[in-house]
């Protein structure tokens, strides 16, 4: 499986009067591994969601894999969209249906409505077998059948990982992965995130918080503030005091953080 | 009270206080309004005949046929009552079936989850067709049940088929109506994920959405099943030969120990399925 | 790896009440049709499409029987039945559905402090340990289970039934129709307003109950107010079908809709009787509406 590169032309993204991202311009190459750091209301969050295809920006233009999004079919934008894994924050799964169904669902772009409720109610061997792998992949085999609400927070959070495999997808952005689990999980889940990336060579760029975890595991880091990028440098040379200067509060964020 | 300053001061009544005293109020006049008095409760001379009668009964149900002059070919009164529980359950079951499938169509029409997932925010195509769903489910479930069945009575003469019918409309009314509250009060999160999958609008909408809110739906749908039996057992009053025919023709010709087999046989039912239902909305819900 | 899944699918857990639950009703549905001995041929028959026929030619308004339709006459023929018979009708109609719902909410909360698990105990919201006295908490616990056992027995029985029965005692007036609303809806409020209870936060009453406040003290002071909006919503729910049982209640021969509609059948004037299902349909959505408004404020 080969990656698929991202790139973002001055693009802002309002939503009425509030300007979430202001002119942003980046790329991201085929089979890189990308950290967004940056505090809370920076902007991560849509910027992952635009290059996911799943908002429009206002202004700018994205093109995922050398195509422009702009003007797109709404059934082309889906078949982007089925190239690529979302891993959400909340993890986003179903919880009163089994582990199974939920990665089932993670076909959905290419298989449709009738495909996911046949891969639900009648898997085949082999779709059960492949969906197996990937729960062992992400180290909960025996969860394959349980209920999803039964899990843990850090289980949860890797089946929305092994859901998003299922898509078979040349890229994985991931929104604050580890925000919901305690600091061991949160190293093992970046790790896990950047074997796939490693090994599949698919594109991964993750929004995080820990700025240790994205410095040792993420080869670029982007900086996110007030929603411009503050820096985009190699992990190597990133500074501390770039770092510092990234999370020091102004009375602006004060403001967006008590909202 | 309206002294001077009392105007300055809150309310004395929150919005609740309020409408609780207006309905209190409202209750008043109801009770004017019907003429009512306390003492009408008791009943007077032949009334009290006949409740004495009918009551003393509830402790002697009957066993065997009441009646003075017995068909030679009709059936002892205990497999009657247990045929016209059947027929009850057999008329409730058969409306239901219909009444789940086109509730469940309707419901997806009537919900503004549904529009939003096919077409295009803001189109008026969906606004209009939404408007014309919930007008349809409005106006299935506002015609009572027996009025279906007196219209329909009317209009084809008596069939059990078309008392099925006119179970099912007012009941695929209300599924409709309820299960597309509930579809458009289900979490949103699931159907993110499917959106930023590629998912399409209709696979968004029964994957992402319909899952979410079916424990729900289910449940309701128990309770909607018992609510059928006793319509079903209603259906009687108006000569089909469910439970009700058999009250009002044992009550009718006074043998009281007959109406209370049928009442009991009823109340069985109900009772079974109120207690299983409750069991396995705990389940759905936990 | 295929043997494994198919130990873990076998491992899987499952809810056999639930299984069987669903299992059973799906094939009461399908026996219903296979064995229920419904003719679907006579339902279709030509004698049914005849009688039809006719009965589209009832409806139309008597004015206008064999002539031409002029929207001038229907409109009057409607006005002066509903000057006639409508407005008897809504108001008779309206009365009972808010008089029986106002009884059903009144002893359907009376009801629920005796059958709520927390309250109906020896020792209300389990405070303390239960002390001693078996005999008071078996007492306690047996009267719960009966109040219990009476809201279902309460609600298990049709209103129409039970109006029909209680007509033939208490006679023609609003009584039978009253009291047959107000005793199934008693029996479900009772029910919502137990559970209301049950689920209630128990941190102010056992405050309550900790400096010493009695079993009804408790009850006035800490769970009313608290449960009073949730009682006014699960009230008004009720009263939207209130409004449309007591339609057809009138049915069995007291003044309400019902009455008029069963009259204007008796006469086979089945325009009228058209016409005040419709009537019925007004009001009903009237009904809902108001219900929908009042629900949105006490929210």
């Amino acid at each position: 499986m080969t990656g698929t590169d991202f790139a973002l032309e001055g693009v802002s993204m309002r939503f009425d009067a509030l300007t979430v991202l202001e002119d942003v311009s980046l790329r991201i190459d085929a089979g890189e591994r990308v950290a967004l750091v940056g505090p809370s209301g920076s902007g991560k969050t849509t910027l992952l969601r635009l290059l996911g295809g799943v908002l429009e920006p206002t202004g700018g233009g994205v093109r995922i894999g050398g195509a422009a999004l702009a003007g797109m079919s709404p059934a082309a934008l889906r078949a982007v969209r089925s190239q690529i894994g979302f891993v959400h924050q909340d993890h986003a799964l179903i919880p009163n249906v089994r582990v199974a169904h939920n990665v089932a669902t993670g076909r959905v772009g290419r298989r449709g409505l009738f495909g996911v409720m046949r891969d639900v109610l009648w898997p085949s061997r082999d779709t059960l077998a492949e969906m197996h792998a990937l729960l062992d992949r992400v180290g909960i085999e025996e969860k394959l059948f349980e209920r999803t609400d039964r899990l843990s927070g850090g289980q949860r959070q890797r089946v929305a990982i092994a859901r998003a495999l299922f898509q078979q997808p040349s890229a994985i952005l991931a929104d604050e992965p580890v925000s919901s689990v305690d600091p061991s999980r949160a190293r093992d889940t970046v790790e896990l995130l950047q074997s796939i990336s490693r090994d599949d060579g698919i594109t991964l760029c993750a929004s995080l918080h820990n700025v240790e975890l994205a410095r040792e595991f993420f080869p670029r880091v982007l900086g996110l503030r007030d929603g411009c990028i503050a820096f985009d440098v190699p992990s190597g040379e990133l500074s501390e005091d770039a770092v510092a200067e990234l999370y020091e509060l102004s009375s602006n964020e004060m403001l967006a953080d008590g909202a | 009270m309206a002294r001077e300053g009392a105007a300055a001061r809150p309310a004395p009544l929150g919005v609740r206080g309020q409408v609780l005293l207006a309905l209190l109020l409202a209750g008043v006049w109801a009770f004017w309004q019907l003429g009512l008095s306390w003492g009408d409760l008791v009943p007077s001379e032949g009334g009290r005949a006949i409740a004495g009668e009918f009551l003393v009964r509830a402790f002697s149900p009957a066993l065997s046929s009441e009646a003075e002059f017995v068909p030679p070919d009709a059936p002892p009164l205990l497999l009657q009552a247990w045929r016209a529980v059947g027929a009850t359950l057999v008329f409730a079951a058969a409306a239901m079936s219909l009444s789940i499938v086109f509730g469940l169509a309707l419901g997806f029409f009537a919900s503004t989850a549904w529009w939003s997932c096919t077409f295009p925010a803001g189109s008026w195509i969906a606004r209009t067709l939404y408007v014309v769903a919930r007008t349809v489910v409005a106006l299935m479930r506002s015609v009572h049940e027996l009025l279906w069945a007196l219209l329909f009575l009317i209009a084809f003469g008596l069939s059990d088929l078309v008392a099925v019918f006119a179970l099912t409309i007012p009941y695929a009314g209300t599924l409709a109506k309820i299960y597309s509250e509930l579809i458009d009060e289900a979490p949103r999160d699931s159907a993110r994920a499917l959106h930023a999958a590629g998912a399409s609008g209709v696979a968004v909408f029964c994957i992402g959405l319909v899952p979410r809110a079916l424990p729900d739906m289910a449940a309701y749908t128990f309770y909607r099943f018992e609510c059928a039996i006793r319509a079903s057992a209603v259906l009687g009053f108006f000569g089909y030969e469910t439970v009700g025919l058999y009250i009002k023709q044992s009550f009718s010709s006074a043998n009281y120990g007959e109406v209370w087999t049928y009442l009991y046989a009823l109340l069985v039912v109900v009772l079974v399925f109120d207690v299983w239902s409750g069991r396995l909305r705990k389940r759905l819900l936990a | 790896m295929s043997a494994r899944v198919e130990e873990l699918r076998r491992a899987r857990p499952r809810d056999g009440f639930l299984r069987v639950s669903c299992a059973l009703i799906a094939v009461a549905m399908l026996g219903a049709w296979v064995f229920g001995g419904f003719d679907f041929g006579d339902t279709f028959s030509e004698r049914r499409a005849d009688n039809f026929a006719r009965f589209l030619h009832d409806i139309r308004p008597f004015p206008l029987q064999g002539r031409e339709w002029d929207f001038g006459i229907a409109w009057e023929w409607a006005t002066d039945l509903l000057a006639r018979r409508g407005f008897d009708a809504i108001v008779g109609t309206l009365a009972i559905a808010v008089l029986s719902v106002v009884f059903a909410a009144v002893s359907g909360a009376l009801l629920a402090v005796l059958a709520a698990r927390t309250l109906a105990t020896a020792e209300p919201l389990s405070v303390a340990a239960m002390r001693g006295g078996g005999w008071r908490a078996a007492g306690w616990n047996a009267l719960s289970a009966g109040v219990r056992l009476s809201l279902i027995v309460m609600r298990s029985m049709p209103e129409y039934v039970l109006a029909f029965l209680f007509l033939a005692m208490l006679g023609p007036n609003a009584w039978p129709l009253v009291l047959a609303l107000a005793i199934h809806n008693a029996g479900i409020l009772g029910r919502l307003y137990a559970e209301t209870i049950e689920n209630a936060d128990p941190s102010a009453p056992r405050a309550l109950r900790g400096i010493g406040a009695g079993r009804r003290q408790i009850a006035a002071v800490a769970l009313w107010p608290a449960a009073l909006s949730r009682g006014l919503l699960y009230a008004f729910y009720r009263w939207e079908t209130c409004v449309r049982e007591a339609t057809v209640l009138g049915m069995l021969g007291v003044v309400s809709l019902g009455y008029w509609i069963a009259d204007a059948r008796n006469r086979e004037h089945y325009d009228d009787l058209v016409l005040l299902i419709g009537l019925g349909v007004v009001l009903v959505l009237a009904g809902d509406l108001v219900s929908a408004w009042v629900r949105r404020a006490v929210r």
